[in-house]
């Protein structure tokens, strides 16, 4: 099937108070298909489709519409359509007046409007709904509406933002085939919203995957769930083993202590890498036949099959499979090497490597006062004239959250939260630069935490390179 | 159980009788025939003699004109301001709105003042007066921000998607306003309008000061003060209130039905271009009024005079106003006004052809050099007043002034209730009437009578004499119920008080309504006071006043005015014409041999005005 791109989007940044919500968006959304922005809420999944529809102007870069550039078109120019989080329909008028609505503006006969009122609101199976008041319909109804005053105009495009949001599950469901039998049926173009990666799934043809105003991921939603790009993408979709891991050479990786054999290549040598299993490519056998072994902590039955805790000698696994093992049983565990997904890591070093000059020297306590981004640290256990640049080197759990809510840095971003089997990886940004943390504690991602530094973790060294750490 | 019931149904009907009992009162004295607050007897009168008084007609067409335009217009900018607001962001929003909060806090009396002020200056550079055009600015102004803080809230509850929505469906921002948003924000600006309205409507302290000479009503009702607010007025505000109450059943009805229906008739459009019919009806009713107003006379008197101080039609008397205006085609301007320093202070910055000051502001005005001389050959009338009211001592010449009214002070008493003879001042100190006297709430009246019993001159006093007169009414307080002004009436005429002194003319009224009234010139003399007619030196059109003075000295325009006012006339013509029960009556026209013992007040200056204000304020209250 060949397909032309109808909207493009090129190089879009856009901020909002100093904030960046887009940085560097390009995307081109191809003609009939049924796409999906992915990704936590204040990814920039909305604000990409608003600045689609007209909404909001770009900071930066262009958007096109079937090759020509858009910017500045008010929305009621563009020939693409929005069916609005809480349906914004129309309170002051009825199912058929808010329907019609749009084709009135563009002056349609009085017989073609009802004409294709009528037909429209037969495809959403509103018939007989005409003089209703759309304040007395259910969510699914009000829905449904929106999305027929949409597509009556008949654009090139139908905008979705979150349009089921508001649903309970079993009318969620229910739509989503829906949505997808209508888009089929008129064959347009449909770009939808949503946090929910499950229905991303279901209806897509196409998946964008988010996070804080970037693009992460795009490709099918079979692509995405089994080549995550990173452990943020195979995080968010679905449910995933991450696990820290190393890529000893092509075709073999550590993990767990245990080496594996597996399908990639083109790391390097003794890189550290990011691993993905699903949960139910681990396999469960016999403790003498697994590559690896654990004991069953917890079972859960889920319908179709058992979703399984086993701890292993120093992470957790989640196991989903259709035959159960008591809790307290011991196991064996295998995974098939194509089911080994490796992903570069997100943060690029395994430490925090930092910079910083010594403002105090406190002899009497032994202990240096460094300046990290305008703040003044204490490093405790060292000695060094004032003026010396020092090279620091903070290991991941050389950083903690501080529960008093003080902090030697204060509101510290958190820009992702992975569970790695046995912590929290944490990445974090502050004024100047990102930090890698690991912790025991959950942390809510999109949120400000003050943060504390534990130096006698850290590797110090005077610049010109005499290692003077005495552990 | 039963009894909680019981105790909250008398709690409310308590809370509704503190709320409603003033109402009640008002209406049902509405239909009272007698003037006074005892009830004789149920009429419709006040009713028919409301809509003949064109004073009062005339205000409450100017206040309901104002009313109308200024909450229509300042609908209109409110919603666009607040439209303006909501798409300001963060602090700048904030900023905005509470500087448009300030005139709702502001107390009304500076925002009226620095109006005033303001006006008075630009009409300085731009040649305009404050009037018609000022007022409606400034109800314009405060009645604003009361429709941005109703239609804000409506902003704020509203999706603000649908404004998008309807974009998307291939609206202009303008069209997107006008058919989806407004509707959405219907409540608040019909909410916004009809508060600016009610605002606007009974308005006084800032339309004091920016009306110049467009009479409102709550003025008219303020300049009434002067004698007894009119029972007509109860009939206005009853007339009000039942208005004002039934459109307020009838939209919470409709409220309610609507709610009841839901939206679901789809009559969102009608009712939006019925509004928008209204609207422009409305503003277009205002434009033809204010234009109708201008046209077809040849040129406008302005006339200041007191509250009820000339003959209006009623009780057989001459429409004076329009009799003129018919007379010489013009338009009459009259406005009134409560006291003479209120006129004082409102002459600085108005023009007007004639005013009515009392003899010591006469002696003031002159002395400022704020009258011009009168030409008597255009006045040939003025042979019609005795030679008795001329050459008064506030101007010696009668070159600015011709008298219109006079009466003295006298003493007014309950046969049945006074103890001792009542033959002059000395028995407002007896101690036999303690607890029912009645002293002047005036500082001058007060003073002066104080200062006669002293022997002292009262005409002309100084602060020693003022701090004597004080030290002899602190010595009286204990005696005296209440120091009043128009409370008088209701106090004399319901037994509730046996002795007061008073204005003549209004004694011989009080006497009308209670038989046990009697009055008693004091054997000692007493205040002789005139009001006069005098033209202004920045009167606009000084030749019309001087025909307006002499059309005033006709003898049935001086009779119609004497019978209604009530008080004595200097036109021996117009005096003649009167019954001889009034004529012969000593109270109101006392023998000239009598007229002799009494005093007039001169010119106070400033500082010793203010002294005897601020000792009469000590001695009355302390």
């Amino acid at each position: 099937m060949e397909q032309t791109s109808i909207v493009s989007l090129r190089n879009i940044s856009l901020s909002f108070d100093g904030e960046v919500i887009l940085n560097n968006i390009d995307l081109d959304i191809k003609d009939k298909e049924f796409i999906t922005l992915l990704g936590p809420s204040g990814c920039g999944k909305t604000t990409t489709l608003r600045i689609i529809g007209g909404f909001l102007e770009p900071d930066a870069g262009d958007v096109f519409y079937e090759g020509k550039r858009i910017n500045g078109t008010p929305p009621n120019k563009r020939n693409v359509n929005t069916v609005f989080q809480k349906y914004a329909l129309f309170p002051h008028l009825n199912v058929f007046e808010n329907v019609a609505f749009g084709l009135k503006l563009k002056k349609f006969p009085k017989e073609e409007i009802k004409k294709l009122v009528t037909k429209m609101l037969a495809i959403v199976d509103l018939k007989g709904y005409e003089k209703r008041s759309v304040a007395k319909l259910s969510g699914g109804q009000q829905q449904r509406v929106a999305i027929a005053r949409a597509l009556v105009c008949d654009p090139d495009v139908l905008l979705l933002d979150e349009p089921l949001g508001a649903l309970d599950l079993k009318l969620r469901k229910d739509m989503q085939i829906e949505l997808k039998r209508i888009q089929k049926m008129t064959k347009k173009t449909f770009v939808y919203v949503t946090h929910d990666q499950e229905e991303a799934l279901t209806m897509s043809d196409r998946v964008v995957v988010m996070k804080n105003g970037k693009i992460e991921q795009i490709g099918t939603p079979i692509d995405i769930y089994n080549e995550p790009a990173n452990a943020f993408v195979a995080d968010f979709i679905g449910e995933a083993n991450i696990l820290d891991g190393t890529m000893l050479k092509d075709y073999k990786v550590s993990i767990l202590g245990s080496d594996f054999p597996c399908v990639d290549k083109g790391f390097g040598e003794n890189t550290p890498v990011d691993i993905v299993i699903r949960p139910e490519d681990i396999e469960i056998t016999s403790p003498e036949e697994g590559t690896i072994t654990g004991d069953v902590t917890g079972v859960v039955f889920k319908g179709v099959h058992y979703e399984m805790e086993v701890r292993t000698k120093n992470c957790i696994l989640l196991i989903h499979s259709t035959v159960s093992s008591s809790v307290g049983s011991h196991i064996g565990m295998r995974v098939d090497p194509n089911n080994i997904h490796i992903m570069n890591k997100l943060f690029p070093t395994p430490y925090n490597e930092l910079e910083a000059e010594v403002t105090y020297c406190n002899e009497a306590e032994n202990s240096v006062t460094v300046e990290i981004e305008g703040r003044e640290v204490d490093i405790p256990g060292y000695s060094f004239e004032k003026g010396t640049r020092l090279s620091i080197i903070l290991p991941p759990d050389g950083l903690y959250v501080d529960g008093e809510g003080i902090g030697q840095l204060t509101d510290v971003y958190i820009e992702s939260v992975i569970w790695k089997g046995a912590h929290n990886e944490i990445i974090l940004e502050s004024d100047e630069r990102k930090w890698i943390m690991h912790s025991a504690q959950d942390e809510q991602v999109a949120t400000y935490v003050p943060i504390c530094f534990d130096f006698s973790k850290a590797t110090v060294k005077v610049l010109d390179g005499e290692a003077l750490n005495e552990d | 159980m039963k009894k909680m019931f019981l105790g909250k149904k008398f709690y409310i009907g308590l809370i509704f009788l503190f709320l409603y009992a003033p109402i009640a009162v008002l209406i049902a004295y509405s239909f009272n025939a007698s003037k006074s607050s005892v009830w004789s007897g149920f009429t419709f009168d006040w009713y028919i003699k409301l809509f003949q008084d064109k004073a009062i007609m005339t205000a409450l067409g100017n206040t309901l004109l104002v009313a109308v335009l200024a909450a229509a217009f300042s609908t209109i900018l409110g919603t666009v301001a607040s439209l303006g607001m909501y798409n300001l962001k963060g602090a700048k929003r904030k900023i905005i709105q509470t500087v448009s909060n300030i005139p709702i806090i502001n107390p009304e009396i500076v925002t009226g003042i620095s109006l005033m002020l303001l006006f008075v200056f630009l009409g300085q550079v731009f040649h305009f007066e404050n009037g018609f055009g000022t007022l409606l600015l400034s109800h314009i102004g405060f009645c604003t921000p009361y429709v941005i803080l109703s239609v804000t809230p409506k902003l704020r509850q509203m999706d603000n998607h649908l404004f998008e929505a309807a974009q998307d469906l291939g609206c202009t921002q303008l069209q997107a306003f006008f058919q989806v948003v407004i509707h959405e924000l219907l409540p608040g600006i019909v909410s916004g309008f009809l508060i600016s309205f009610t605002y606007s409507l009974d308005d006084f302290i800032i339309s004091f000061f920016t009306s110049g000479k467009f009479q409102t009503l709550p003025i008219e009702i303020y300049t009434m003060l002067k004698k007894r607010v009119s029972p007509k007025i109860n009939a206005l505000s009853t007339i009000l209130f039942v208005v004002i109450f039934s459109v307020l059943i009838i939209t919470n009805i409709y409220g309610a039905k609507q709610e009841k229906n839901g939206k679901e008739k789809g009559d969102g459009l009608k009712g939006k271009k019925l509004l928008c019919v209204a609207m422009a009806v409305l503003i277009l009713f205002g434009g033809l009024v204010v234009y109708s107003r201008c046209a077809n006379y040849t040129a406008v008197l302005n006339v200041f005079n007191w509250g009820e101080n000339i003959a209006n039609g009623e009780d057989g008397t001459l429409d004076v106003i329009a009799e003129f205006e018919k007379r010489y085609n013009v338009k009459v301007n009259y406005n009134e006004y409560e006291s003479n320093e209120e006129m004082y202070a409102k002459i600085q910055t108005e023009s007007y052809d004639v005013i009515i000051p009392s003899d010591y502001m006469i002696g003031k005005l002159i002395a400022e050099d704020m009258l011009l001389p009168l030409d008597f050959d255009n006045i040939p009338n003025y042979k019609n007043i005795a030679d008795e009211y001329k050459n008064l001592p506030y101007d010696p010449d009668n070159t600015y002034s011709v008298p219109y009214t006079w009466g003295v002070v006298a003493l007014c008493y309950n046969k049945d209730m006074v103890k001792g003879e009542v033959t002059g001042f000395d028995a407002l100190w007896n101690e036999d009437n303690k607890g029912q006297i009645l002293m002047f709430n005036n500082s001058r009246d007060a003073l002066a009578i104080a200062m006669q019993r002293l022997g002292l001159d009262p005409s002309n006093p100084t602060m020693a004499d003022i701090d004597k007169a004080c030290a002899l009414l602190k010595e009286q307080k204990p005696l005296v119920q209440n120091y009043v002004m128009d409370q008088v009436y209701d106090l004399m005429e319901c037994d509730q008080s046996a002795i007061a002194p008073y204005y003549a003319g209004d004694i011989y009224y009080m006497m009308d309504n209670n038989e046990s009234l009697d009055y008693c010139l004091p054997e000692e003399g007493t205040n002789f006071f005139v009001d006069a007619m005098c033209v202004p030196k920045n009167a606009e059109n000084p030749e019309l006043a001087e025909a307006f003075i002499n059309f005033m000295l006709e003898p049935e325009v001086g009779r119609s005015n004497s019978v209604i006012i009530g008080y004595a006339s200097p036109n021996s013509e117009a005096v003649a014409l009167l019954p001889e029960e009034i004529r012969n009556n000593e109270l109101i026209y006392p023998s000239k041999e009598y007229l002799d013992k009494c005093y007039m007040y001169s010119n106070t200056p400033a500082d010793i005005y203010n002294y005897m204000q601020e000792k009469f304020i000590e001695a009355s209250t302390s």
